[in-house]
């Protein structure tokens, strides 16, 4: 009766151990998993932010074309890039601090049958970080006016976003 | 008797308690295996939900060598006029503005990996220029908010892009 009693003991003793040792390891799971649901977060979150600077060229005024001081978004004249871009060279403070860390190029492009290349480019603004972990390219087509020439051509405008 | 039944018992015992495991060892697998899935980055997956609305603005008023818009050039090929068009590959107006639009949309798109479905109609009439499409790009393909541009005169030639989702 003596060692009955004592098997039983043993018996609860062992079944309360293995019950504690998987507590334990589901406590360790949750908080693993917890830990990495907060890494992905704040992952979603940068990513998000990099999507916001891409809208940064919704801001620029500078380069759009302009009809009676109507802006036309998918539109960029072509001689308010080049002065823009020769501004630029000479003083980027004021958008560094709106820009940040991107880099802009416009390019003209030309899908006519016989021609089908790019015909020119235009670096307009690069701020490259010292140290960066990835880079993000986005690209929009766009319509490129010359106004001198009274003519329309094919323009891409390349976003490339430093992280 | 006694034994035996003992015996039996914490057997049934032991079966239980390694059925209990194994269940919290399949569970914590399919939990781990569904987190360590490569998740969809929101920046490979972001599209510009008027993309296709801006490549078609863009496009259609794009002068060509031939100093012709495209969208005029679409409506010479809907109206038989083919004074001109021709280049050195093409010799009407309507396989003129097929290549034109498929050079458009394979420098952008195609190289962005997109993929897209480029049509052009009017009405019920029978289309004049082929779509320009990638495969697995179809009608009932998932797609991002489609672009759409008309051109005049009624009924107007309709121009429409649709950029799948992957």
């Amino acid at each position: 009766m003596n060692k009955k009693s004592q098997l039983q003991i043993m018996e609860n003793v062992f079944v309360m151990l293995i019950i504690f040792i998987i507590l334990v390891i589901a406590f360790v799971f949750v908080m693993v998993m917890q830990k990495s649901e907060q890494k992905d977060k704040l992952e979603e979150y940068k990513e998000l932010e990099l999507i916001k600077k891409a809208q940064v060229l919704n801001f620029l005024p500078e380069m759009q074309c302009s009809d009676n001081n109507n802006l036309d978004p998918d539109c960029y004249d072509i001689l308010k890039i080049k002065t823009f871009k020769k501004y630029l060279e000479t003083d980027q403070l004021y958008y560094r601090s709106m820009l940040g860390y991107i880099k802009i190029v416009v390019t003209r492009y030309d899908p006519s049958p016989d021609i089908n290349k790019e015909i020119e480019s235009w670096e307009i603004y690069d701020n490259k970080p010292e140290e960066y972990n990835g880079e993000m390219p986005l690209q929009f087509p766009v319509l490129l006016k010359d106004v001198t020439e009274n003519s329309n051509y094919f323009g891409i405008i390349k976003l490339t976003l430093y992280s | 008797m006694n034994k035996r039944r003992l015996a039996k018992r914490s057997q049934s015992e032991v079966i239980g308690v390694v059925i209990i495991v194994i269940i919290l060892v399949i569970a914590g697998v399919f939990m781990l295996t569904q987190r360590l899935k490569d998740k969809d980055s929101q920046k490979d997956t972001f599209v510009d939900p008027k993309l296709a609305q801006s490549f078609l603005n863009a496009l259609m008023n794009t002068k060509t060598e031939k100093n012709v818009m495209v969208s005029d050039i679409i409506k010479d090929c809907y109206s038989n006029r083919n004074d001109l068009c021709g280049s050195t590959s093409t010799s009407d107006c309507c396989s003129y503005a097929y290549a034109t639009m498929k050079n458009a949309v394979e420098a952008t798109l195609g190289e962005w990996d997109k993929s897209y479905r480029l049509s052009v109609t009017r009405g019920s009439e029978n289309q004049r220029i082929e779509d320009i499409f990638t495969p697995g790009c179809n009608k009932f393909s998932e797609k991002e908010q489609p672009g759409f541009y008309y051109i005049p005169p009624p009924p107007p030639i309709i121009v429409r892009l649709d950029i799948c989702k992957d």
